[in-house]
């Protein structure tokens, strides 16, 4: 197994076998409020690797740019994501704003994808910019079904 | 944030990879701890938007220098 991969595991199992709340459930909006903040995190650490790969002389400025350029929108429209989960109830109209906003990030990656640079590995990361970007749109298809959730009636 | 909550994301997100599980192990050190929903909500919002805008500061500072 890949070493980068043995913290996460570790502290995954650790904290998943020894925390227990004695009373509660959370949330499906906690839930989905702390999906969205680890995806805002996640594509912040993205922007840092591209600057650091830069730095390293793993990455040209050239080839840098449409991923910062990328970063930087999608934390713009995710913003506009935060203020709608911000509200106190979760309409059809805003799941469909979601939605849309998600799917212009998906399509904006993609685009970046063909900058040819998503192959460098993130020094942040320790797996590629194709690999960080699949994250997040996993994580984006995550906090749209927690959304999901939270209109369901459980809000 | 709730133990619960801690436990049952990271869970959720170790098959999303290295650097969510790593990311979103850092917010939550920097998110306070609380039985409370709301509270975990207002923390979550604002770690969020934290991350946004720290976000579009670098990479604006970045694109203008190169």
């Amino acid at each position: 197994m890949k070493k980068e991969l043995l913290l996460p595991l570790v502290l995954t199992l650790a904290t998943v076998g020894c925390i227990h709340r004695a009373s509660g459930t959370v949330t499906p909006k906690e839930r989905a409020t702390t999906y969205n903040a680890a995806f805002a995190q996640a594509n912040d650490a993205i922007e840092q690797g591209a600057e650091l790969a830069v730095t390293t002389g793993v990455l040209t400025s050239a080839n840098a740019k449409p991923i910062i350029a990328f970063t930087e929108h999608v934390a713009e429209l995710h913003k506009q994501i935060t203020a709608i989960l911000g509200q106190s109830v979760v309409t059809q109209a805003n799941i469909d704003s979601i939605a849309a906003l998600l799917d212009k990030i998906k399509a904006e990656g993609d685009a970046a994808i063909a900058s040819g640079a998503l192959g460098v590995k993130n020094p942040r990361s320790q797996q590629t910019f194709k690999m960080d970007l699949d994250n997040i749109y996993s994580l984006a298809d995550t906090v749209l079904a927690t959304i999901k959730e939270v209109k369901a009636g459980t809000q | 944030m709730n133990p619960q909550l801690i436990s049952e994301i990271v869970g959720l997100i170790a098959g999303l990879g290295p650097l969510v599980v790593k990311e979103f192990l850092a917010l939550k050190s920097i998110m306070s701890l609380s039985s409370d929903e709301k509270a975990n909500i207002a923390a979550a919002i604002l770690a969020s938007d934290k991350a946004d805008d720290e976000t579009i500061a670098h990479a604006q500072a970045w694109l203008a220098a190169n």
